[in-house]
């Protein structure tokens, strides 16, 4: 049975999903389960707080992952080390600096606990073990390289 | 997009993976990244090696930005002349966790300052130690305040190893939770070691004593067995020398004693062991090195004395065989435990088989559901008693919240999440005919001490409360609603061959609080009958025993037809057919076995249903209806009037009040026999 919903990002634009693979955020969970009863054929759910590019990702990250096993909670000890994951997961963040942080914010808006920590994980790799003028370099791109942003 | 519009939900999801050293780079980036790692309150615990790495400046930049995320500190060696104690107690507020080895300033000011847990120092020692070992005391913070109940903070761990301290200077803290303690040649002088102080430590749990004397020892224990209340749960001896009888023998009277391991303790025989049973809440014994004195005999002895022992590890104990392990197999199946460990290793059996060598552990790993043996190889066991030690104590679990004063009975409460508009069968394995009139048991679990049931949820309360509530409309054909499904629920559980033996309106609940479906609970006098066998039973509630209980011939099926032709009665007329005003007279009246139909209230009641009353309260068994001929009754098959049972339910509600009342009076009075004093100005 395919449920499909369609979701509104912040530029208007309408992408049609399945439910099911939409549900991993729990954002977007709440609100089929909650304020459509469970009936939520075709419904309509805007995002204002993510723009096409990066919904466009996350549903792509959604589709991948739809098979996971629901992940098991972080007891607190193994959040230290940051581990590998897998090669899709790798080649999928390998995005610029923008998107990655769009997608931390995008997992976190909509809840979506296994992207937020591949995403969170691939930015602290991207810090860790370096000196100060290196993180300074990573985190400044090209473009504003003159633009005191950070 | 950019790093800086990310919210802090973010941020710290990605502080998360970082490190000390990463959190103290970003900190140098920009004062956008100083305010944020100094703002978010992580609560992120770090083990930090400052050995060597650091001197004391680039020590108090990085403390000072990050040192207050910092719970876990490990020192292993400090350099001469070093300010780190101080900086460390100035920044690292929030240090619960320290581990500091060969450190020669006084610490003692750093355990003043924070709310640390977990204190352990290795090789410490007090600076100018000639001056000051007559008049120094090694004070914590939370043994100064002894009269204040109300200090939630203090050390709940110590670790003191290779401490030139003289421990009978310790003042220990009141709430320690867990004691390491190391006999060294420098931390005693002339006078002996003063233990007494340990010993009323009230919520000290777990201890550990590596290398001392039973002379030393045996004061300790002593002053535990004449408090007669201790409260260790685990106690460790490493490479102490014990050989001394009045050691074990205090040890005997620990009752609250579960954990047990002795390491390299050369002396220990099976007499000892004989002595040790008498510790009868004792779980796990662990004995290493213990050569060849504990045989057969010994360790057959604990395990007979000791009920509640469920896992014995012997290492490097040359007189383990097979044939102990056959002894002890034997041993546990008579004994009925749910189940049990056997460990051995290290160089014990050299009998295993002729040519002396280790056979491989599939060869020798045997279980049964309740016995489990299992040897380990030589390669397996670490011999150094510190290093096992050391090992182990890491693994303490310290509980920081364990409340300070009193401690409470906690309720045995579960949270669950309740699944609606499920049907249970898609979980469980029930049949529709056993969701039908009997409580269903859904799980059961046995650790060992404690068999949890998870039972069906039960809503409507005691049918007899609920037909006497104000909007409840007694009719004769509800009546016979009820009857009938008890006499389904009887006709089940008969045609498993199960007695209840215990029916009365307690024990008939409805499903809910509207519904007219029932539930028959309390099966904890049923039991298995046999038709073949003779069954005699003394117990029961005397208003609804049958008369073959009473004079105590063997008893049927037909015993629970009486019970159901008791409680139809009761419900019929709100009248108790043979009550007495004594439990001896309610017997006596059941054994005559006479009732009649006389009172008011059975003037509305049809004539059907004091025949089926008539045919179930005969006082020959035999002649009883059977639960399923109770079904065909026409009182049960066509439907009775509906007639409204108004004289019985006045009654109905008095029965059940006066019962209520018997009940708490039976309270009152078993309360009074306990001591308890009741201000009856209040009732």
């Amino acid at each position: 049975m395919s449920n499909m919903i369609y979701l509104q990002s912040s530029d208007g634009d309408i992408f049609e999903t399945d439910a099911q693979i939409a549900k991993c955020s729990g954002t977007i969970r709440f609100m089929l389960e909650d304020c459509y009863m469970g009936e939520y054929e075709g419904v309509l759910i805007p995002l204002p707080n993510v723009n096409s590019a990066i919904l466009r990702k996350v549903l792509k990250w959604a589709d991948h992952h739809k098979d996971d096993p629901v992940p098991i909670e972080d007891d607190g000890h193994s959040v230290k080390q940051v581990s590998v994951f897998s090669s899709w997961d790798a080649e999928f963040l390998e995005v610029d600096q923008g998107t990655l942080f769009g997608l931390v914010q995008a997992a976190n808006y909509l809840d979506i606990q296994g992207l937020l920590d591949v995403t969170c994980k691939t930015v602290a790799n991207k810090i860790s073990g370096k000196t100060a003028d290196d993180i300074r370099n990573t985190l400044t791109t090209n473009q504003n390289k003159f633009q005191d942003f950070i | 997009m950019q790093i800086k519009s990310l919210n802090e939900d973010c941020i710290r999801h990605i502080f998360k993976y970082l490190d000390l050293h990463d959190l103290y780079a970003l900190s140098k980036v920009s004062g956008y990244f100083r305010k944020s790692v100094y703002n978010l309150n992580m609560k992120l615990s770090y083990s930090i090696n400052l050995g060597g790495k650091f001197d004391d400046i680039k020590l108090k930049n990085v403390l000072c930005r990050v040192g207050h995320h910092i719970e876990t500190l490990y020192i292993p060696l400090l350099p001469d002349k070093t300010d780190c104690i101080n900086i460390v107690k100035e920044y690292c507020y929030n240090l619960k966790h320290i581990r500091l080895e060969e450190c020669i300033n006084d610490v003692m000011d750093l355990e003043n300052k924070l709310n640390l847990v977990t204190l352990e120092l290795l090789n410490f020692c007090i600076p100018n130690c000639n001056k000051c070992r007559r008049k120094k005391t090694i004070r914590f913070k939370s043994s100064l305040c002894e009269s204040d109940d109300t200090e939630t903070s203090g050390l709940r761990h110590l670790r003191l190893l290779s401490c030139s301290w003289f421990l009978d200077r310790i003042v220990y803290p009141r709430n320690l939770q867990c004691l390491t303690l190391e006999y060294h040649p420098r931390s005693v002088i002339d006078d002996e070691i003063n233990f007494k102080d340990i010993a009323h430590l009230k919520r000290l749990k777990k201890l550990f004593l590596l290398n001392f004397s039973e002379i030393d020892l045996r004061p300790l224990f002593e002053t535990y067995a004449e408090n007669g209340n201790c409260p260790l749960q685990e106690i460790h001896f490493h490479m102490c020398s014990l050989a001394d009888n009045r050691i074990f023998q205090s040890l005997s009277k620990f009752l609250s004693l579960e954990v047990l391991e002795m390491c390299k303790i050369f002396a220990i025989t099976s007499e000892h062991l004989k002595i040790l049973s008498g510790c009868k809440n004792l779980t796990h014994f662990r004995c290493f090195d213990c050569i060849q004195l504990i045989d057969d005999d010994g360790i057959c002895y604990l395990m007979t004395k000791c009920k509640k022992l469920t896992s014995l590890e012997i290492y490097w104990c040359n007189a383990v065989t097979l044939k102990t392990v056959d002894k002890m197999e034997e041993i546990n199946k008579s004994m009925r435990r749910p189940y049990f460990t056997f460990k051995v290793g290290g160089r014990s059996g050299i009998n295993w088989n002729d040519s002396g060598t280790l056979p491989t552990i599939s060869e020798v790993k045997r279980s049964t559901d309740n016995f489990r043996f299992e040897m380990t190889g030589e390669s397996n066991m670490i011999t150094c008693g510190r290093l096992r030690h050391a090992e182990r104590a890491v693994m303490i679990y310290v509980d920081e919240n364990d409340p300070i004063g009193e401690i409470e009975a906690s309720f045995p409460y579960k949270e669950v999440s309740i699944r609606h508009g499920e049907d249970p069968r898609n979980f469980y394995d029930i049949t529709a005919e056993e969701l039908g009139r009997i409580i269903q048991l859904y799980d059961a679990f046995d650790d060992g001490q404690v068999i949890t049931c998870i039972l069906e949820l039960i809503q409507g309360g005691e049918l007899f409360e609920r037909v006497i509530e104000e909007d409840y409309v007694l009719t004769e054909k509800a009546c016979t609603v009820f009857v009938r499904q008890i006499c389904e629920a009887v006709e089940f559980i008969h045609s498993k061959n199960i007695l209840h033996l215990d029916l009365k309106p307690e024990n008939v609940l409805c499903l809910t609080k509207t519904g007219n479906r029932i539930k028959i609970i309390d099966f904890g006098m049923a039991r298995r009958y046999d038709p073949n066998k003779k069954l005699q039973i003394l117990f029961g509630t005397p208003e609804f025993v049958a008369p073959e209980i009473v004079n105590f011939d063997s008893i049927g099926f037909y015993t629970d037809m009486w019970s159901i032709g008791v409680i139809c009665y009761v419900l019929l007329s709100g009248l108790s057919p043979f009550m007495g005003d004594t439990d001896m007279d309610t017997m006596a009246n059941v054994t005559i076995g006479k009732f009649s139909f006389k009172d008011d209230a059975f003037s509305a009641v049809s004539d059907n249903a004091k025949d089926f009353i008539r045919n179930l309260l005969i006082k020959d068994g035999q002649k009883r209806l059977s639960a399923a001929a109770a079904l065909q009754h026409p009182w049960l098959i066509h439907s009775a009037l509906n007639t409204e049972l108004s004289v019985t339910k006045t009654k109905l509600k008095r029965y059940v009040i006066k019962k209520r009342w018997i009940k708490a009076v039976n309270t009152i009075i078993a309360l009074r026999r306990m001591g308890a004093k009741l201000d009856l100005t209040l009732v």
